[in-house]
C-alpha cells in the first residue's frame, strides 16, 4: 500500500528544474496571449453554434420564455408591443386597450411583452432585440421607462436575464453611469467588478449548457402563452402573500401613502438628463425609428420616482413621445388610495383597467398629433 | 472566496506573481502568510485570531515536548486539548447541550441549559486536525520541531488547503517549507490541467446535479422509486466531483506554488470493499485517524473483538467530525459495521472465491452500498431517509413525479471518462505538445467547459466541516 507521501502530487513536478528563469517569461506570456485569443475565439464561435441550436431557450424560464416562444411564431401578427417590467406586465390590458383605441378609429392587434423584474438596461437590450427580429407588422413600440441607474443585485449575479444585455456597449454605459454616480467607492467597486464579471459570462457564454442539454434532449417543455396576449393579473397564488404583506403595512402606518406621495412631489418635475442617459434615450428613438417603428415612451404608475431627467430629455425633444403617470397630483387614485392598489408597486386589477384605457387615450392623441405633423 | 469565484483568479495571479518574483525564500514564505490570512480573512477575518491561537499553542508545545527532561505528555495534552476545546465548543456546542438537554428530559431532570448561537469558523475542523497532527508528530519523535515560527504559521495556514483539506501533515510539509522553491521544477502545465478537472467536476458536475437532487429530497414521497435512484446516484457523483474537485484545484494551487499537497481522492468509486474505500475516498483523513486513532487504540492488534472495537470507535468518530448530529454518528456506525462485516467475510470467504468474480461483483456492490449510505447523509430528516431508502431499497414509492431523466444519459458517460482516467487515457497528453497549441488546447477545454458551469450558486458540500 503506497503511503500518503507516495501518493503526492509527484507526477506533477520535474526531477530537474526545466528551463532557466529569464527564458521562461516570455513564452509564458507568450502563451497566455493565445490563451486568451483563442478563447475569444471559440467562445464566440460556440455562440454562434449555441444560438443555432434548434428550439433552444436562453431565456430566464417561465414568462420570458413563453413571450419570448410566441414572438417567435406570432410576433408578425402585432401592431403594437408594450415592453417593461411587471408594471407593464400587471397593469396593460391588450384587450380593453384595443377596444378602447377602437373608440378613437384606431385599429391595432397588441401584445403585452412585461416581464417582473425587468430593469432599464434589460428593456434597453430588449428594444434592441425586437428590432433585430423585427416583426413584419411592428408600427409602435410603447416603451416603459423606469430607474436609468438600477444597483446591481448581488443575488441575481448569475441569473440568466441579468447576464443577458450585457452586451459590450450596455456594459460600458452601465459602468460609466456608475462611476458618475454618488455611490460610495467601495460600492462603485463592487458594482463594476459585477458588470464586468457578467459581461465576461456572457461573452464566455457561461451556463447556456443547460439550455442545450435541454433542446437537444426536448426536456424543456415551453408552455404556450395563454394569458391571453401577455397579460397575467395579480391576485394568483404567487403573488397573494403580497398583497397581506402591503395592507399589514398600510394599516400599520395609514401616513405610508400619503408620506410616498409627499416624497413624490419633493422631486423635481424635470432635470437636465446626464449625458450618457441622453445618448441612450436618443438611440432607442433611432434604432426603432430607423426599423419604421414609432416608439411611445411611458413613465408608468405607482412609480416612486418622477424619472425628472426622463421629463428633462423630452421637453429637449431627445424623447419625442412621452406619456408621463408618475404624478400623485394628476393621479391621486394610483397613489393615495390604497383600494387601487395591489402592493406598492402596481395596481389592482380595476385599477389597471381604469389605467389602461387612460393609457390608451393618451395614446390615441399622440397618434393623432403625429398624423398631423 | 471561493476557488471557483473569478475574484480567487485574480488573487491567486497576484499571490503567484509576487511568489515567484521574489528571490529571497523567507520573503516568500512571509508572502504565502500573508496571502494565506487575507485568504482566510475574506471568509471572516474574526476567526483568524483561532488559527493563530492554535498555531502559537502548538509552536510553543511542540518545543517543549522536545525539550530534554520536559514533560512530553503534558505539553502533548496542552496542544491536544486546546484544539479539541476549539474544535468542540465552535462546531459541537449545540450538538452537546441538546443531546444534554434530551438526557436530563429522559432522566426525569430539569434541563436548564444555556444555549448560545455559535458561528462554524470556516476550516475549524481541518486546521485543528493539521496543528494536532504537528504535535502528535513531534512527541511520537517521528519529526523535529521547528525553531521557524513562520514556518509553522504558513504550514497552519497555507491557502490552497486551509479551508476544505486535503489534510496535511507536518511531517510532509514543513520539510518543503525548509527548501527553496524551483519553478522550473514545477509540471506548470499538469498543474493547469488538474485546476481544469477540479473546476468541471465542481461547476459542470456536481453544481448541476445539486437541483435534481435537492428537488428530490425536498419531497420524496412526491417522485417514483426510479426517480430516488437517480437522486442517490446522482447524490453519490454530486459529492464525489464536488470534493475531489475541490482537491483537485487546492492541489493545482499548491504546486503553481511549488509546493506538494497529498492526494485525497484514488478513483474511490473503483473500490471493490469498503475497507478498500476508505483507503482512497478522503484518504487525507482517513490515514489522520487510523494513524492517531486506530493505530494507538491497538489497530488490528488483539481480538477480533478488540479490532471490531477499534473499528468502531474511529468510524465513529470521523461521522462525528463529518457532522455535529446523532444521524452522522449513525452514519459513522454504519460504516464501522461495513468494515468489521468485510473483515470477517475476507478472513472466510475471500480465498475460496475467484478473485476476478469476487472484484466484478464486489465493485458495484460496494458502490451501491456507499450510495445508500449517503442517504443518511444527506436526508434532511428521518422521514425523507425512511421515504428514500423505501424507495430505492423496496422499490417503493407513493409518488409518480419523474425527476429529471436527462440525468439518465449523464451517468454512463461520466463513468465512462471516470474509467478513462483511472486507467491513466487522459493524463500526459499535454506534455509533448509546443507551448502554443498546448495554450490553445487549454483555451478549447475552458471555452467547452464555461458553458456547461451551472450558474446556480453551490457552496462546497464539505465547507461545512
Amino acid at each position: 500500500m503506497r503511503t500518503t507521501a507516495q501518493r503526492s502530487a509527484s507526477f506533477l513536478f520535474f526531477d530537474e528544474p526545466q528551463a532557466a528563469r529569464r527564458r521562461r517569461v516570455l513564452p509564458a506570456l507568450g502563451g497566455l496571449l493565445v490563451f486568451l485569443v483563442v478563447l475569444a475565439c471559440a467562445a464566440r464561435a460556440l455562440a454562434r453554434g449555441i444560438a443555432s441550436v434548434p428550439d433552444i431557450r436562453l431565456e430566464e424560464p417561465g414568462s420570458a420564455q413563453i413571450k419570448a416562444k410566441h414572438m417567435e411564431a406570432h410576433g408578425d401578427e402585432y401592431d403594437l408591443v408594450f415592453v417593461g417590467s411587471s408594471r407593464v406586465f400587471r397593469q396593460i390590458k391588450p384587450g380593453p386597450f384595443e377596444a378602447r383605441l377602437e373608440q378613437h378609429g384606431l385599429r391595432l392587434e397588441t401584445y403585452n411583452l412585461g416581464l417582473p423584474g425587468v430593469r432599464f438596461y434589460e428593456v434597453v437590450r430588449a428594444v434592441e432585440e425586437l428590432m433585430d427580429a423585427k416583426p413584419a407588422r411592428l408600427c409602435y413600440l410603447v416603451i416603459e421607462l423606469m430607474e436609468p441607474d438600477p444597483p446591481v443585485l448581488l443575488e441575481n449575479l448569475y441569473a440568466r436575464k441579468e447576464i443577458a444585455w450585457h452586451t459590450p456597449r450596455l456594459t460600458s454605459l452601465a459602468v460609466r453611469r456608475v462611476l458618475r454616480s454618488d455611490r460610495s467607492p467601495a460600492q462603485k467597486e463592487r458594482e463594476i467588478r459585477a458588470h464586468l464579471l457578467q459581461l465576461s459570462c456572457a461573452y464566455l457564454n457561461v451556463g447556456t449548457g443547460r439550455a442545450v442539454g435541454a433542446a437537444l434532449l426536448g426536456t424543456e417543455e415551453v408552455g404556450e402563452d395563454l394569458s391571453g396576449a401577455g397579460y397575467v393579473p395579480l391576485g394568483g397564488e404567487d403573488t397573494i402573500d403580497r398583497r397581506r404583506e402591503f395592507l399589514d403595512e398600510v394599516d400599520a402606518d395609514r401616513e405610508l401613502l400619503q408620506r410616498r406621495a409627499e416624497e413624490l412631489r419633493a422631486e423635481p418635475r424635470r432635470a437636465v438628463p446626464d449625458d450618457l442617459l441622453r445618448r441612450t434615450l436618443a438611440h432607442l428613438v433611432e434604432r426603432t425609428r430607423s426599423g419604421g417603428v414609432e416608439p411611445i415612451f411611458v413613465v408608468l404608475p405607482p412609480l416612486d420616482t418622477r424619472l425628472p431627467e426622463v421629463v428633462g430629455a423630452h421637453e429637449e425633444g431627445v424623447l419625442p413621445n412621452l406619456l408621463h403617470y408618475a404624478d400623485p397630483d394628476a393621479h391621486p387614485d394610483f397613489y393615495l388610495d390604497f383600494r387601487e392598489l395591489f402592493d406598492k408597486n402596481h395596481l389592482d386589477r380595476d385599477a389597471a383597467t381604469r389605467f389602461t384605457q387612460l393609457l390608451a387615450d393618451d395614446f390615441a392623441e399622440v397618434v393623432r398629433a403625429n398624423e398631423e405633423d | 472566496m471561493l476557488f471557483t469565484q473569478p475574484r480567487f483568479l485574480f488573487f491567486f495571479l497576484v499571490v503567484f506573481a509576487v511568489h515567484w518574483g521574489l528571490r529571497n525564500h523567507t520573503w516568500r514564505k512571509g508572502w504565502l502568510l500573508l496571502a494565506s490570512y487575507a485568504f482566510y480573512a475574506a471568509w471572516d477575518w474574526r476567526f483568524l485570531s483561532l488559527i493563530l491561537v492554535s498555531t502559537l499553542v502548538d509552536y510553543v508545545a511542540a518545543l517543549r515536548i522536545a525539550r530534554p527532561g520536559a514533560r512530553r505528555g503534558r505539553w502533548l495534552a496542552l496542544s491536544v486539548v486546546v484544539n479539541l476545546v476549539l474544535l468542540g465548543f465552535f462546531k459541537y456546542w449545540g450538538f452537546f447541550v441538546d443531546s444534554a438537554a434530551v438526557l436530563l428530559e429522559w432522566l426525569g431532570l430539569p434541563g436548564h441549559l444555556p444555549t448560545l448561537r455559535v458561528l462554524l469558523p470556516v476550516g475549524i475542523s481541518f486546521y485543528t486536525f493539521q496543528t494536532m497532527s504537528y504535535s502528535l508528530d513531534v512527541h511520537g519523535r517521528r519529526l523535529e520541531p521547528t525553531r521557524s515560527l513562520l514556518d509553522l504559521a504558513t504550514f497552519v495556514s497555507f491557502f490552497p488547503q486551509l479551508v476544505a483539506g486535503p489534510i496535511v501533515r507536518a511531517r510532509f510539509f514543513l520539510p518543503q517549507l525548509s527548501e527553496r522553491r524551483v519553478l522550473g521544477r514545477v509540471d506548470v502545465r499538469a498543474a493547469l490541467v488538474l485546476f481544469l478537472i477540479g473546476f468541471f467536476k465542481k461547476t459542470c458536475v456536481s453544481d448541476n446535479l445539486a437541483p435534481f437532487v435537492d428537488r428530490y429530497y425536498a419531497a420524496p414521497e412526491a417522485f417514483d422509486a426510479l426517480s430516488g435512484w437517480c437522486a442517490v446516484l446522482g447524490y453519490s457523483i454530486q459529492v464525489y466531483c464536488d470534493f475531489s474537485g475541490y482537491s483537485d484545484m487546492a492541489i493545482a494551487c499548491g504546486v503553481l506554488l511549488g509546493y506538494r499537497l497529498p492526494l485525497n481522492f484514488d478513483f474511490p468509486y473503483f473500490s471493490s470493499s469498503m475497507s478498500e474505500f476508505w483507503l482512497r475516498w478522503h484518504i487525507s483523513l482517513s490515514s489522520f485517524l487510523r494513524d492517531y486513532l486506530y493505530i494507538p487504540l491497538g489497530g488490528n492488534r488483539g481480538s477480533a473483538l478488540l479490532v471490531a472495537r477499534n473499528l468502531m470507535a474511529t468510524m465513529v468518530l470521523s461521522g462525528l467530525w463529518h457532522g455535529a448530529s446523532w444521524l452522522f454518528v449513525g452514519w459513522g456506525a454504519m460504516h464501522g459495521c461495513s468494515l468489521i462485516v468485510h473483515r470477517a467475510w475476507r478472513s472466510l470467504a475471500e480465498t475460496s472465491l475467484p478473485r476476478r468474480l469476487v472484484a466484478r461483483v464486489a465493485i458495484p456492490l460496494t458502490f451501491a452500498f456507499w450510495c445508500c449510505s449517503l442517504i443518511p447523509f444527506r436526508a434532511t430528516s428521518l422521514d425523507t431517509m425512511w421515504s428514500t431508502m423505501s424507495a430505492v431499497l423496496l422499490l417503493d414509492s407513493p409518488g409518480q413525479g419523474a425527476l429529471g431523466r436527462e440525468v439518465l444519459w449523464a451517468f454512463p458517460v461520466l463513468a465512462l471518462v471516470h474509467l478513462c482516467s483511472a486507467r491513466g487515457y487522459t493524463t500526459g497528453w499535454w506534455r509533448p505538445l509546443p507551448g502554443t497549441v498546448f495554450a490553445a488546447a487549454y483555451a478549447l477545454l475552458w471555452a467547452f467547459a464555461l458553458p456547461l458551469v451551472s450558474v446556480d450558486f453551490t457552496p462546497f458540500v464539505y465547507f461545512q466541516f
